[in-house]
């Protein structure tokens, strides 16, 4: 036992914060939207974040889509300005001096923390209570009391010193320290300028940032303007998070081709040049960071998979001045198109397929009518979510298929999704012949259920595939006793008063 | 500076206008519909180009523009089967196909709330109408807020004290119980002035003129979304005017119980004509409110986008609206509002993926 650390309980094992970090990470790999938010609301809660820091990062590029509150803190204000430009990984990953690693952040945060006065430190934790980072007033009086100080402090640190040891940030070598001071300088240059930068990101679209709107190219415009009236190294750290911040890097580029003379072409070119280039190496690192990753959640790797083959999408489009490795660009889209393909396939016929059929086999007993509803409010609450669940798969199933088929994969998906299309049909069918098999009346609680499952096929497939299996369900059957003539308006019919607080259900009709 | 807005649509009458769909596929979104030629529906529908005007196609046009959701095809054949394209009946269709799952649990379980509501404002007027009776005939000191609408033991002993006022009306009892079924259906939806809970429609125009002030914080937004901000904040403004002093004079209508059984004897079209007014002025806004606050948390941004998806959709006031408030907004019911549907240039906008979210999020605003 480690002295000075409290004993394990009794039978526990020294795995067990593995363990449970491992359930963590499976917990959010799989959770709801809603589910992940309020996962996340207890993790901000936590006294430290250290030992799940590993299970969030897997969820990195959900979280950007789902953007639950987070708690208003001093040191996410701090970051705020160039939280865009935080990559996973040490000192190494970082690739240019104006990109920060995760890993550097608690060197960062301590340093700043340290040096800035109580008085502040103390005011600003107070400001900061109870609010979220969505108040943008609070965040902008926290902001203004705290970033100038903070690039003081930072420049103070990078000046060099004879043993390169002041950085505050790990420095093994000359190098790395060099790299260190690079980063500090680069990181206070961006904190003078907080205010504006973060004014100006407020304009545009939450991250990941889709095509801009004309009134948000001004935005990025007048930034990236500003910046370069501040200094090239300020342009480029501009650009850079502008260029990270979309989905369409290429858009950003061509804004900068097409609206800043005052760079001359050399600066221009250079600049697109190196923000291309850092986009390649983005794509690649995302690439075999989702391979190396092994078995998650749909929900999970869907936001990623569409994040990197968007990027990439967009690649195609950059314009010449960027200078992009046109065989390293070759390599990186077939990467993609591959892991999107993989994602696609296991997706589809692994995890969604097992959903819908745990969806169809969820209520075997019951599934006929005995004149009430057996459903209580907690099983019913129950249901939704894993309901839910089954269609934000399916969602996420499409989206992947969506970006595919703009990647060229048209051919390759539809082939997949086909073959499940009729295996999902086939079985609905069959499900429902056994249903209504000698003229048994299915429960009002199946039919729902039955709906359920055709909102997953069209979600997942088309609604013509749900509505034409639809009319094909509301055929009479002959075993049914159906009415002649039924369409499939009478769905919608036989379904009034079956859900909500239960009034008139029971006595669902199927036709 | 107000950038100002080039107007260009203005029908004459409200059925002209047409009555709100509440579609889930995305660019159906906004959509009208109101009786065509030969009995046909149609349907009206801000330029899908994203031009200027709108468009009047039937149901086969409609559906060509995109791909339609289960949900919305359900709607349509309902709707299809109605004899008569009232908000009401609108209304009523609507929450059934959504109860059946077709736009969601979520969506459902909200359409089963609505139709709970309705009912429960029913059978409030119901007793509020009865009680109002029994009083006018001396029967005084009734706390209606004691009572419940449900117990049937309290209906059957109102229903024999409202048989002794029937002679009064020269009605049978069975005859003044069924005048008065018949009036709450209508005025549940309005309900009374003076009474201690809010009907569905006074309730709407209360969010009609909160979304009305929330607009105003876009006044000094150097965006798109400020000139779309201030005409939303016009049309606003118009509909809480006219719809205020329509909602005054229904209440006035229904305040005198006596007077108002005898105004429907005598002069049922012309009550009924009254008394659905504000239905007609408050059409589609209910939509409108939904979109708007589930846009409330979201980042400026969104907001943003939401005021231009907005902007295609308020139901501008026809002129016919002249008459039934003697005159007074001339100048405002001449305005043709230029709506457009905000097609980002060189965006994703028609795409799979953003077609997905948005019907996720229509979905979403149905559960509202």
């Amino acid at each position: 036992m480690t002295p000075g650390k409290p004993a394990a309980p009794p039978g526990a094992s020294r795995d067990e914060p593995r363990e449970a970090t491992q359930e963590l990470s499976r917990t959010l790999d799989t959770a709801s939207s809603q589910a992940l938010i309020r996962i996340m609301e207890y993790i901000d809660r936590l006294p430290s974040r250290k030992n799940v820091e590993d299970a969030v990062s897997r969820v990195r590029d959900r979280l950007a889509q789902v953007r639950p509150p987070r708690p208003l803190t001093v040191k996410r204000v701090l970051v705020l300005p160039f939280e865009d430009l935080i990559v996973d990984g040490g000192p190494a990953a970082a690739g240019a001096s104006w990109v920060v690693p995760r890993q550097t952040l608690s060197q960062f945060h301590a340093a700043i923390l340290t040096g800035l006065p109580d008085k502040v430190l103390r005011e600003t934790e107070l400001m900061a209570r109870d609010r979220t980072m969505d108040d943008l007033a609070a965040v902008h009086q926290i902001g203004r009391r705290v970033w100038a100080d903070a690039a003081r402090i930072l420049r103070s640190r990078a000046e060099p010193t004879p043993d390169r040891r002041g950085t505050g940030l790990p420095a093994r070598t000359a190098a790395d320290a060099d790299a260190g001071a690079g980063t500090l300088s680069g990181l206070a240059l961006i904190l003078d300028h907080a205010e504006e930068i973060t004014t100006a990101l407020e304009r545009l679209p939450s991250k990941p940032m889709g095509m801009l709107r004309e009134h948000q190219r001004a935005t990025a415009i007048g930034l990236l303007r500003s910046a370069l009236a501040g200094g090239g190294n300020l342009f480029r750290t501009c650009l850079s998070i502008l260029v990270r911040r979309s989905l369409h890097p290429s858009d950003i580029m061509t804004l900068v081709v097409e609206n800043l003379p005052d760079l001359t072409a050399d600066q221009r070119d250079g600049a697109l040049s190196e923000v291309g280039g850092e986009c390649l190496r983005d794509i690649g690192r995302l690439n075999d960071h989702l391979e190396s990753l092994g078995p998650r959640s749909l929900l999970t790797t869907a936001d990623s998979v569409v994040k990197v083959a968007c990027l990439l999408e967009s690649l195609a489009k950059a314009p010449k001045n960027a200078r992009l490795d046109a065989r390293e660009l070759t390599t990186r889209r077939q990467q993609t198109a591959n892991l999107v393909l993989k994602t696609y396939s296991d997706g589809v016929r692994g995890e969604v397929r097992q959903t819908f059929l745990d969806m169809t086999s969820r209520s075997t007993d019951g599934s006929t009518d005995t004149g009430a509803d057996a459903e209580t409010d907690t099983e019913d609450a129950g249901g939704d979510d894993f309901v839910s669940r089954a269609e934000a798969l399916a969602r996420s199933a499409k989206r992947v298929e969506l970006v595919g088929t703009r990647l060229g994969l048209g051919a390759s998906l539809s082939a997949v999704a086909g073959a499940e299309r009729q295996l999902y049909t086939d079985h609905l069918r069959e499900r429902l012949a056994t249903l209504t098999f000698r003229g048994a009346i299915p429960t009002a609680q199946v039919m729902d259920q039955v709906m359920d499952e055709l909102r997953v096929i069209e979600i997942l497939f088309d609604s013509d595939v749900a509505f034409e299996l639809m009319k094909t369900l509301s055929q009479p059957t002959g075993r049914t006793g159906g009415r002649a003539g039924g369409d499939q308006s009478d769905y919608s019919r036989n379904a009034k008063g079956r859900r909500g607080g239960g009034s008139g259900g029971g006595g669902g009709e199927w036709r | 500076m107000r950038k100002t807005l080039q107007h260009d649509y203005l029908p004459s009458t409200f059925l002209d206008r047409g009555v709100a769909i509440p579609f889930t596929t995305p660019d159906l979104l906004g959509a009208r519909a109101r009786p065509g030629p030969r009995g046909r529906l149609e349907f009206v529908i801000s330029n899908p180009g994203g031009g200027r005007g709108n468009y009047v196609m039937g149901w086969e046009s409609l559906s060509n523009l995109a791909r339609v959701t289960v949900h919305d095809r359900l709607l349509h054949d309902r709707i299809a089967e109605l004899p008569m394209i009232v908000p009401s009946a609108i209304r009523r269709v609507a929450d059934e196909v959504a109860v059946s799952g077709s736009a969601g649990r979520p969506a459902a379980k909200a359409a089963e709330m609505h139709r709970q509501r309705e009912e429960a404002d029913r059978l409030m007027a119901n007793y509020l109408m009865t009680i109002r009776l029994l009083e006018s005939g001396g029967m005084k000191g009734v706390d209606w807020r004691a009572l419940d609408p449900g117990d049937r033991a309290l209906r059957a002993k109102a229903r024999a004290l409202i048989a002794r006022l029937a002679p009064q009306f020269a009605l049978s009892g069975q005859a003044l119980f069924d005048v008065i079924e018949s009036l709450s259906v209508v005025i549940a939806a309005i309900g009374f002035a003076n009474q201690g809970y809010r009907s569905r429609l006074p309730e709407l125009l209360a969010s009609v003129t909160r979304l009305q002030t929330q607009m105003s914080r876009f006044t000094d937004d150097d965006t798109d979304a400020r000139p779309a901000a201030a005409m939303i904040s016009d049309v606003a403004r118009l509909t809480i005017d006219i719809g205020t002093k329509v909602l005054d004079a229904c209440h006035a209508e229904v305040d005198n119980p006596v007077t108002l059984v005898g105004t429907w004897q005598n002069e049922r079209d012309r009550l009924l004509d009254q008394l659905t007014r504000p239905d007609w002025i408050l059409d589609g806004w209910g939509l409108i409110c939904a979109l708007w606050e589930n846009a409330l948390s979201a980042d400026r941004e969104i907001q943003r986008s939401t005021i231009i998806e907005i902007q295609r959709m308020v139901p501008v006031m026809p002129k016919e609206a002249s008459n039934w408030v003697e005159g007074g907004y001339d100048e405002a019911l001449q305005k043709d509002w230029f709506q457009r549907r905000w097609v980002k240039l060189n965006t994703d906008w028609r795409t799979g993926e953003f077609i997905l979210e948005m019907t996720a999020r229509n979905e979403l605003v149905k559960a509202l």
